[in-house]
């Protein structure tokens, strides 16, 4: 049965042909809608590893080079003025924002092969001010201070990937690098390993990162102010806080951003290109469904002869339905294998990093369950009206 | 002759309405986005607001440093220090400006806080950039070297700030200064990046002089000749400057600049091929690139159109059979058969023109693109225009190829 319809498919090679190079095109574009899709509602689940409910940053900004000794006795200042307020719940110091693409990653060669992590710097209190999860050891603590090691806190991306099958807890990060093995002085110990901080947002793929500390007494450096609010402070608590650094620290600009308002403007920055290349591809695949159904019902009212031939002998309706939306099928199941055999290059040379075999394998089924039914319902119809052929009329078709 | 193959077409539209339906939406669709896609790339090389005397002038905003060994490198935009040591030595403009990049900063009105963009500038940029004022002036070069705290504003901040009132002589406080607001301009295009700003400042009010010590900080160079043709030679010397006399800061151990004097289409080609360290500016790849992806966009469709049109020419297969036996030559049917989806694709781009039209319409409305304000012109018309036909004639000329082919008998006869 299929091996005749695949000969009758091929004796209507030329016109069956652009079919499969249309299926095959539109295929490619349902698969990236797939990929694009699960990978962002995947990456969605994962928690993020803090809270940014009432989470403010305040960033102080100066022309100009930053002076650890005078800038920093300032910025001391500015922290305990802040920390006073009764509308300030926490208060913490953190280096690269959240919800920001600003990073620090430390990058080397190990057996050939590329690694690479994040790096960030906050003080003692903010992994309990941010409320993040502890998985093993514990956080940083006045005990790290004056030690010959700097303490670090890696997330679990971290320690499976660098430490499999043992703890990562009491280890030197600093021996992953290779050119670093036998460095004695630049020593950084694992204290305690946490279950995630994903600061450039939902969107961002899970990568191994590191918090080194910062001693909040000692620190010179202009980093970010990061405050927990009262929930029921009101907006002009805003103005207020910057008339008051503005009679402060005049010398100096302030800016002060919700992480909420952060979050909303990177999932933007992710979104609506993402939302405009939906559109144009359910577009485009709509053309497509009109195509099909156009050319197929075109198709059967050419091949009445034929059809009414075989009613004449004998088949049924839905024998004559069945074989309609088998051609068709069969059409579109060779045009998804021409476009397979050109995407399974993807994950196979690595062209993007994050489309590994699952999520290849998830999209592919996804997107050949969905254009299987795309032409299967292109072909319902004009399935049904060849059906409605009786013998006669058929064959007596001019 | 052609009115009588316009009649058939017209009729052959009309008994197939389905068809004639599916290709006019494949078509209006297609040039719609392709429409509005290039509506946006038209505003951004040839721009309408402030900067469209864009072939006057070119900008600097982009600056590598490294040291000889290559192994410490700073890119980012310049710093204030770097163009009066460098670009300030350059012949060829008539007039530099040197203007930051813009930032974000709050000000409070009323109690309500709003979010403006910032730029301070000098007196220059208002006289390399053409900005249409609805009230007062610009600052002048005296107000500019005496810090005067003045401020221009676009339309949009003075309605939020002010409402139908005017807004001159009022005052605006912005980190922690209070400026008098002497101008209000129309609001500036989010694809005119050199010139986007909310509020425009003079950079003399600046509370510190640090930044003048900086090679890479925070600011933006434009270098203006009121003949293009001059103006077009700037890069030569300036990267000329650049490879043989550069003066940096040593402090850092650079010795090595690396930057560009670009017009518009360098500037985005740097951009997304992002290759800061050479010269080169790659606008080779960038277009491309840009033909690549029009190209790729328009292939669903026109297969499409040729797939339906192929499958339609059985219908008439002995309407080609009977002309055919009339004596009517292959050149002739292809040449009815091309003005039949040429004409389909005009009826299906003039829909297509009018969608885009309105969307572009409902982005400038909807602020689905925030300071977005895109303008239709004579140009984009044409290249639409261009399109259509190109589409019309990919996607008639194989289906009227394979019809013209058909032999008499066998149409007439009504077999393939």
């Amino acid at each position: 049965m299929y091996m005749h319809l695949l000969k009758m498919i091929w004796n209507r090679k030329r016109a069956n042909g652009l079919i499969i190079a249309e299926v095959a095109i539109a295929f490619v574009v349902i698969f990236a809608v797939a990929v694009l899709s699960i990978r962002n509602y995947n990456l969605m689940q994962i928690p993020l590893g803090f809270e940014y409910d009432n989470m403010w940053r305040l960033q102080v900004m100066k022309s100009g080079a930053w002076d650890g000794s005078t800038d920093g006795e300032t910025f001391q200042q500015i922290v305990a003025t802040v920390e006073q307020l009764p509308e300030v719940d926490n208060l913490s110091l953190l280096s690269n924002a959240t919800f920001r693409n600003w990073t620090s990653t430390r990058s080397f060669e190990v057996n050939g092969k590329f690694v690479s992590y994040y790096m960030n710097f906050f003080d003692d209190g903010a992994a309990n001010n941010f409320d993040m999860t502890l998985l093993e050891g514990r956080w940083f603590g006045p005990q790290d201070s004056n030690q010959n090691y700097d303490a670090v806190l890696v997330n679990k991306t971290f320690a499976e990937k660098f430490y499999p099958n043992e703890s990562a807890l009491g280890k030197n990060i600093a021996t992953i690098d290779p050119d670093e093995l036998d460095s004695e002085e630049d020593k950084q110990i694992v204290v305690g390993v946490f279950d995630d901080f994903r600061q450039f947002g939902e969107l961002f793929p899970v990568s191994p990162y590191v918090f080194f500390r910062v001693d909040a007494e000692q620190n010179k450096r202009n980093l970010g102010i990061e405050i927990r609010l009262n929930p029921n402070v009101d907006g002009v608590f805003e103005q207020r806080l910057l008339d008051m650094l503005g009679r402060l620290a005049p010398e100096y600009t302030y800016s002060f951003t919700a992480w909420e308002n952060s979050r909303e403007s990177q999932l933007r920055q992710t979104t609506v290109p993402l939302t405009i290349f939906g559109v144009i591809a359910a577009f485009l695949i709509l053309m497509v469904a009109m195509g099909l159904f156009g050319v197929l019902w075109q198709n059967v009212s050419t091949r009445t002869h034929e059809i009414g031939l075989r009613r004449a002998l004998g088949a049924t309706a839905s024998g004559i339905h069945r074989q309609i939306m088998s051609e068709l099928i069969i059409v579109t199941l060779i045009g998804v294998l021409i476009a397979f055999i050109g995407l399974v290059q993807l994950p196979m040379l690595g062209v993007f990093q994050e489309l590994d075999w699952s999520l290849f394998w998830l999209s592919f089924i996804a997107a050949l369950g969905f254009m299987v039914s795309l032409s299967a319902l292109c072909a319902f119809y004009p399935g049904k009206v060849a059906t409605g052929y009786s013998p006669s009329e058929a064959l007596h078709y001019e | 002759m052609l009115s009588n193959y316009i009649i058939t077409a017209w009729k052959v539209f009309l008994r197939r309405k389905f068809f004639t339906f599916v290709n006019l939406f494949g078509i209006s669709i297609t040039l719609m986005v392709l429409v509005v896609t290039s509506t946006i790339a038209d505003n951004y090389f040839y721009p309408a607001g402030p900067e469209k005397n864009v072939d006057n002038f070119r900008t600097i905003n982009r600056l590598l440093v490294t040291n000889d060994e290559e192994n410490s490198t700073s890119v980012g935009r310049l710093g204030y220090k770097f163009i009066k040591d460098n670009v300030f030595r350059l012949q060829t403009p008539e007039l530099i400006s040197i203007n930051s990049g813009t930032r974000t900063r709050a000000l409070f009105h009323e109690g309500v806080k709003r979010e403006l963009l910032i730029k301070k500038t000098d007196s220059n940029f208002w006289k390399i950039l053409d900005f249409d004022f609805t009230q007062g002036r610009a600052y002048s070069d005296d107000e500019f070297a005496a810090g005067n705290k003045v401020a221009v504003i676009n339309e949009r901040t003075q309605l939020a700030l002010f409402g139908r009132n005017s807004a001159l002589n009022e005052q605006i406080t912005i980190e922690n200064q209070i400026f008098t607001v002497i101008g209000v301009v129309e609001n500036v295009p989010i694809v005119e990046e050199t010139a986007l700003a909310d509020v425009w400042l003079p950079y003399t009010t600046s509370a510190s002089t640090a930044y003048q010590q900086e090679t890479t900080g925070g600011w933006v160079a434009l270098l203006y000749h009121s003949n293009p043709e001059i103006i077009k030679d700037v890069n030569k010397e300036f990267v000329n400057l650049l490879k043989n006399d550069v003066q940096l800061d040593n402090s850092n151990g650079f010795t090595v600049a690396v930057a560009g004097a670009y017009n518009k289409l360098e500037q985005l080609s740097r951009e997304l091929i992002s290759d800061y360290k050479s010269y080169e500016t790659h606008t080779g790849i960038v277009i491309s690139l840009m033909i690549g992806l029009t190209v790729a966009f328009m292939l669903l469709p026109s297969i499409n159109m040729i797939n339906l049109n192929v499958s339609r020419m059985m219908e008439r297969s002995s309407e080609i059979g009977v002309r055919r036996a009339f004596g009517a030559t292959k050149l002739q049917l292809l040449m009815q058969f091309i003005v039949e989806s040429i004409l389909l694709t005009v009826v299906g781009g003039i829909v297509g023109i009018l969608l885009s039209v309105f969307a572009l319409y409902l982005i400038d409305v909807n602020g689905l693109i925030p300071h977005a304000h895109f303008s239709f012109n004579l140009r984009v018309l044409f290249i639409g225009l261009m399109l259509i036909f190109i589409f019309g004639l990919v996607s008639g000329v194989y289906p009227a190829y394979r019809m013209s082919r058909l032999h008499p008998i066998a149409a007439l006869k009504g077999n393939n």
